[in-house]
């Protein structure tokens, strides 16, 4: 993009031609050989990542803590609520078995 | 093959991972990138490595490019963002003042050193009061004063509509001929 800028009509010509004075940079010599090595450099190491890392990994951590408290509360209830019906099934057992021995049978 | 068609052409290439294509897109760019970076910030060692830094961003981002919009206009949102990341990253860390610029000396072997210290002064002078310009007129006065950019690219590397440029050019004039007055 090396062609002449024209000026725009509102654009005040002394002004155009003193900004047009202004001398600007030049790439220097091998600007895109090291432009091509850049994109193979590993990224820099940033605070920031790790930190983003740690973070990530606290909450993964929570939140297995959370899911684990979960099921073993889950796992406890359900073993309670076996063990309270087996429980009522003896009793009802018992009943049964009074039952047949006042009548006279034994069928257990 | 027009311009714009080339452009489409090595950035097609480049999505497919062709770092020639790439090579050739530097090669075909760096020097206008280069200039802008370094008219906006006022250090040439900076500008090479923001500019760099464009063309790494060009690269991981050609899947995102649509051949449909102009290569140098998505070019130039990417060169104008760098630039005002660079003004935050700078202001956030107190650095140097971005209207500093290296003192030369003149050079007493020149034909006229009286000569080149006013011409020193005044690549100096445009150059702190472009420097100064707030980020969007910067950008805006750069890219239509050097780069030859229409009002209509400018909105378009801008995000914003035509009659916003013309108020920013409008804005950066002024402040413009403020700063440089005396030497008209």
């Amino acid at each position: 993009m090396t062609q002449p800028t024209q000026r725009p009509d509102d654009f005040d010509p002394d002004l155009w031609d003193l900004l047009g004075r202004h001398r600007a940079t030049e790439p220097s010599v091998g600007f895109a050989d090291r432009t091509l090595r850049r994109l193979h450099e590993p990224p820099p190491r940033r605070w920031v990542v790790w930190r983003w890392a740690l973070a990530g990994g606290v909450a993964a951590v929570v939140v297995a803590g959370v899911v684990w408290h979960q099921q073993a509360e889950g796992n406890r209830r359900a073993a309670f609520y076996a063990a309270t019906q087996q429980a009522d099934y003896l009793d009802d057992f018992d009943v049964i078995e009074s039952l047949h021995l006042v009548q006279g049978e034994n069928h257990l | 093959m027009t311009d714009s068609d080339a452009d489409a052409e090595l950035m097609r290439r480049v999505r497919e991972g062709d770092e020639g294509a790439f090579r050739d897109l530097i090669e075909r760019h760096q020097r206008v990138v280069v200039a802008t970076i370094h008219r906006a910030i006022g250090d040439a060692w900076e500008a090479e490595d923001l500019a760099q830094r464009v063309f790494l961003q060009i690269y991981r981002s050609a899947g995102r490019y649509q051949p449909t919009a102009k290569f140098t206009t998505w070019m130039f949102t990417i060169v104008h963002n760098t630039i005002r990341n660079e003004y935050r990253r700078r202001a956030r860390h107190a650095a140097a003042s971005l209207d500093e610029v290296g003192e030369q000396l003149p050079d007493s072997r020149a034909a006229d050193p009286a000569r080149q210290v006013a011409e020193t002064e005044l690549q100096d002078r445009i150059q702190a009061a472009i420097g100064e310009l707030p980020a969007n007129q910067r950008t805006a006065v750069i890219l239509c004063r050097y780069e030859g950019l229409s009002y209509d690219e400018i909105a378009a590397v801008l995000g914003c509509t035509i009659p916003a440029v013309k108020s920013l050019l409008h804005r950066a004039r002024q402040s413009l001929k403020e700063k440089l007055r005396g030497l008209f």
